[in-house]
């Protein structure tokens, strides 16, 4: 079990993946010569040098553990929740709900935020974006929608 | 006579009303990121990168040239005041800064910082006015696999000095590459790793990538800290006035850094804070008083301060004149650049100079600037260090997402983003460093080109790039750069093995 919390045998394995995913991804591109390289040339090679390189930051692991860093859920869920919120209700209901809405979410990731004071914020934050990003750079996303 | 001329119309470029006030607007943020510990150039640059957009090239350099060297102003503050570098660069600016702060005189040491931030950017603009032509002139002389030797060079160089493991920092800039490849290729018009996403055709986007890796994925791993400290001096004008001795003693030390600074800067993969640490490192050894170093000692602050101010000017000459950028900083200028359809390297004095000598001239105005803004608005910028970083972060997050999603009104770029940060945050837990996976990202495509003409004057032989005398030459520049850091870097992790070793004995 120690070997998956080790750093380096993590880290080489993911990119072995990676290198061996772009390998398979560059199998329908032609590789063409040397003298007229084609469109699969470098991507191949770069993937073969990547799990290559993989390989070896794998095998150095193995002789000294080095722990990977304790990952902290809290604030990739509540940054991730709020770029969502973002993403998903710009689109919808325009800019400044959205501002609102990623500014809410993701201030949770720090631990004892007061909702209101928040809230408070993230309203704050969606005059100030309506502001800058539309009145004053004219970016064409409408402040505010009312798709019903 | 012509470099007079050169910079006349440099000034004209850089003094009209609109460039001055990008220029202004751009080292204003600089120094706001700077201030703040947490946020790095990067991310600031990136975020406003979607914003250039709508400006003409000029303006738009000009702008996050200033956010840039800006930073590098700013990023002293924190250090001196709370222990917390703004920068990485301002790491060293806190073994001395904290200290004469604690004694009570912060205000002289952030007084003499900006002097000493000045004068090596002063002379680093002066290097620069020198150096370019002669290096854009040298630079015609090159060839595509000299070019090709170039890149890789730089590269390897950026991905393994003085970042960890020499092995990591390749490999990143090898996902960086690969990550370049994505895409419709610019030869053949095929599309390659675009997943059936249209969204793909294009590449991806350079402002997400690098939102992601450094915007995102800094906020995730910082959003609990927990406010900056008190701040308990009160930063008076009069409080800043330096003492006839503080002069005295800085003046060697802000010349010699300013050396220092002015030459790295121009190395591939130096970069700024390599040259402050060099700077302190090299005033420690010639004082004659090393012990107060680390006590609050004002050679301490001035010395690093004037390096890596020159180096983040003379960093453009390499970008500029080659096309090849040292640094990831860099690397995103010289996006930006490509993003405007300028072609950087050796022909863009020639074709767009009002673009190069109004960008070179603004960086000595954006230096004036700052001196301006840092000197009597000193205040402002200890009250911002107040500011709960709990509120700051959640804004961050949502200026993030206005910019990212303002490039194409797209939601993709918006989910994209937080791929990328969540890639970034996950990259730092198992101790890769993104900064070269940026530089082979931008660099990438345009190495294909080099190599692929290379290829095609030589036959396909690619043991003729090896014998070519400029191309040959820095492959073995290269390869003695991984030999020598792969050693260093074994020696570096034995030591520590064997000091853990020794304190359990």
């Amino acid at each position: 079990m120690r070997l998956l919390t080790n750093k380096d045998v993590i880290g080489g394995l993911i990119l072995i993946l990676i290198g061996a995913a772009f390998y398979v991804g560059a199998q329908g591109l032609d590789f063409g010569t040397p003298r007229r390289m084609g469109p699969g040339f470098l991507p191949r090679i770069a993937a073969v040098l990547l799990a290559v390189l993989g390989s070896v930051i794998l095998v150095t692991g193995l002789r000294r553990h080095e722990a990977i860093a304790p990952a902290d859920a809290r604030p990739i869920l509540f940054i991730a929740l709020g770029i969502m919120g973002f993403g998903l209700v710009v689109p919808v209901l325009g800019l400044m709900p959205a501002v609102s809405a990623v500014v809410f979410l993701s201030s949770f990731a720090a631990p004892q935020q007061n909702p209101f004071t928040m809230a408070l914020l993230g309203v704050v934050t969606a005059v100030a974006g309506w502001a800058v990003f539309i009145l004053a750079l004219g970016i064409s996303v409408p402040a505010i929608r009312w798709p019903f | 006579m012509e470099t007079l001329q050169n910079l006349a119309l440099g000034l004209q470029v850089a003094l009209s009303v609109n460039t001055l006030m990008y220029c202004f607007f751009g080292v204003l943020v600089g120094t706001v990121i700077g201030v703040l510990p947490g946020i790095g150039s990067i991310a600031a640059i990136s975020m406003l990168l979607p914003i250039t957009y709508y400006l003409d090239p000029a303006s738009a350099l000009i702008m996050l040239a200033g956010v840039y060297y800006g930073a590098e102003y700013g990023g002293s503050t924190a250090s001196i005041l709370l222990n917390l570098p703004g920068t990485t660069s301002a790491v060293v600016t806190c073994l001395d800064g904290y200290p004469m702060a604690q004694k009570g005189r912060a205000g002289p040491a952030l007084f003499m910082t900006t002097i000493a931030s000045f004068l090596g950017g002063t002379v680093g603009v002066v290097v620069l006015v020198a150096v370019s032509p002669l290096m854009a002139e040298l630079a015609l002389t090159l060839r595509p696999p000299d070019y090709f030797a170039v890149m890789v060079l730089g590269l390897v160089a950026a991905a393994t000095i003085g970042r960890g493991s020499p092995l990591k920092g390749i490999a990143m800039v090898v996902l960086g590459v690969l990550l370049g490849c994505v895409g419709m290729d610019a030869n053949t018009g095929t599309y390659r790793f675009t997943l059936g996403r249209y969204e793909l055709i294009d590449g991806i986007n350079l402002i997400v990538l690098a939102m992601g890796l450094f915007g995102v994925a800094e906020l995730i791993a910082s959003a609990r800290l927990v406010g900056a400290g008190r701040i308990r001096h009160r930063i008076t004008l009069r409080s800043l006035m330096p003492t006839r001795e503080d002069w005295r003693r800085s003046a060697g030390p802000m010349g010699r850094g300013t050396a220092v600074g002015s030459i790295l800067g121009a190395v591939p993969g130096a970069g700024l804070t390599i040259a402050s640490f060099l700077a302190y490192a090299l005033e420690k050894r010639i004082s004659r008083t090393p012990q107060i170093f680390g006590k609050g000692a004002i050679e301490g602050v001035t010395a690093p301060e004037s390096a890596n101010n020159a180096a983040a000017q003379t960093a453009f000459i390499p970008t500029l004149t080659l096309g090849i950028p040292g640094s990831p900083t860099m690397a995103l200028m010289l996006g930006a650049l490509i993003i405007h359809g300028i072609q950087p390297g050796p022909s863009l004095m020639g074709q767009h100079p009002e673009v190069f000598w109004g960008l070179i001239v603004s960086f000595w105005i954006g230096n004036i600037l700052l001196v301006l803004l840092n000197i009597p608005l000193i205040g402002v910028w200890v009250r911002l260090l107040q500011i709960p970083y709990t509120i700051l972060f959640p804004v961050i997050v949502g200026i993030i997402c206005i910019g990212v999603y303002s490039i194409n009104y797209n939601p993709f770029d918006v989910f994209s983003v937080l791929v990328f940060g969540v890639i970034g945050y996950g990259l730092r837990l198992i101790g890769f460093d993104a900064a070269p996976l940026l530089m082979g990202f931008v660099l990438g495509p345009i190495m294909e080109v080099y190599l692929r003409r290379g290829l095609l004057l030589s036959g396909g032989d690619f043991v003729s790039f090896m014998t070519r005398p400029i191309s040959g030459t820095l492959f073995v520049v290269t390869a003695v750069v991984i030999v020598w850091a792969m050693w260093n870097h074994v020696r570096q992790s034995r030591r520590a093995a064997f000091g853990v070793n020794d304190s359990a004995a």
